[in-house]
């Protein structure tokens, strides 16, 4: 013989409360007593949880289905419709009540610790796509699963020193070097708010604008003659 | 809501449940009335659980009031 754990709930075709009190639910827990029975109801409906011993599934299904409405009819509570049936062994059970219902999380402290980072670099790496997003994300409370930060930390291709600075297409290079410039001019000497920034050397084409160092190398030039003075 | 708490009406091993799903979970216990006392999910689309006062077989029983309060919502 087997021992099974067959569940059984209805629900209220007509809607209702849940947690609004449902007669006849104490009376059918005791019918129920010998099938080590617990039982849930309201309004919206009412469920049975019973563990029968068969040598097969479907007869300890049979049984337990017959047992539960016939009790219930008899307990008084309302012919509802069977939404959700389901049986497991006894020892599948006992497995999934085994099965922790929150994973194992870890907070952004202990994140610092088990990657070796600091705060701030915890920081950073929550703008990286790859990095996990917490389960729990509330002021004050920030907890990721163990597994998704093991994962990540599996696959993180850490490069000491500072990132490599990308490299530009010419759009984007024209403009800096544009830039570069215009700083370099606006340092040529004191200005005032106001005073016209002196745009020498900046060519509206930007493909044929002075390069950064060479904008560089004018600065350069011109604290030399400075610091010469001195 | 209010809530009761759980005493020698229900054995001790359904009391060290309740009492986590009242302190921790925000469920209420009421054990008023003639009735069985009766667990209500902090969920209220959760049905109320209704707690025999003397299980007839402790180990099964248990076990099947722990798989109901888990479908509640609970964490046990």
């Amino acid at each position: 013989m087997t021992g099974y754990t067959v569940h059984l709930a209805t629900r209220n075709p007509a809607g209702g409360e849940a947690q609004a009190e449902l007669p006849g639910l104490d009376n059918f827990l005791d019918l129920l007593a010998e099938y080590s029975a617990a039982v849930a109801g309201g309004q919206a409906g009412w469920a049975a949880t019973i563990s029968v011993d068969s040598d097969d599934p479907r007869d300890a299904l049979d049984r337990a289905h017959s047992v539960v409405l016939g009790y219930a009819e008899k307990a008084g509570l309302p012919h509802w419709p069977l939404v959700h049936v389901e049986i497991l062994t006894d020892d599948e059970a006992d497995r999934e009540l085994a099965t922790p219902t929150l994973p194992d999380l870890v907070s952004g402290p202990e994140i610092v610790d088990l990657l070796g980072i600091s705060r701030q670099r915890l920081h950073q790496l929550r703008d990286n796509p790859r990095f996990p997003e917490p389960l729990i994300d509330r002021p004050g409370a920030t907890m990721w699963a163990r597994a998704a930060i093991d994962n990540f930390a599996a696959a993180w291709e850490r490069r000491p020193g500072r990132p490599r600075r990308r490299k530009l297409d010419p759009a984007e290079q024209a403009f800096e070097d544009q830039a570069d410039v215009v700083v370099a001019s606006s340092l040529r000497g004191p200005r005032r708010l106001g005073d016209p920034v002196d745009l020498t050397g900046v060519d509206p084409d930007a493909s044929t604008a002075p390069t950064g160092q060479a904008a560089a190398d004018e600065v350069q030039g011109k604290s030399s003659r400075t610091s010469g003075k001195r | 809501m209010d809530t009761d708490r759980p005493g020698r009406e229900i054995p001790k091993e359904y009391r060290e449940v309740v009492i986590d799903l009242i302190d921790d979970q925000g469920w209420r216990y009421s054990n008023r009335g003639k009735g069985y006392p009766k667990l209500y999910p902090a969920d209220k689309n959760m049905a109320i659980i209704t707690i025999a006062r003397t299980p007839s077989d402790s180990a099964r029983g248990f076990k099947n009031f722990v798989g109901t309060v888990r479908r509640a919502g609970g964490k046990v």
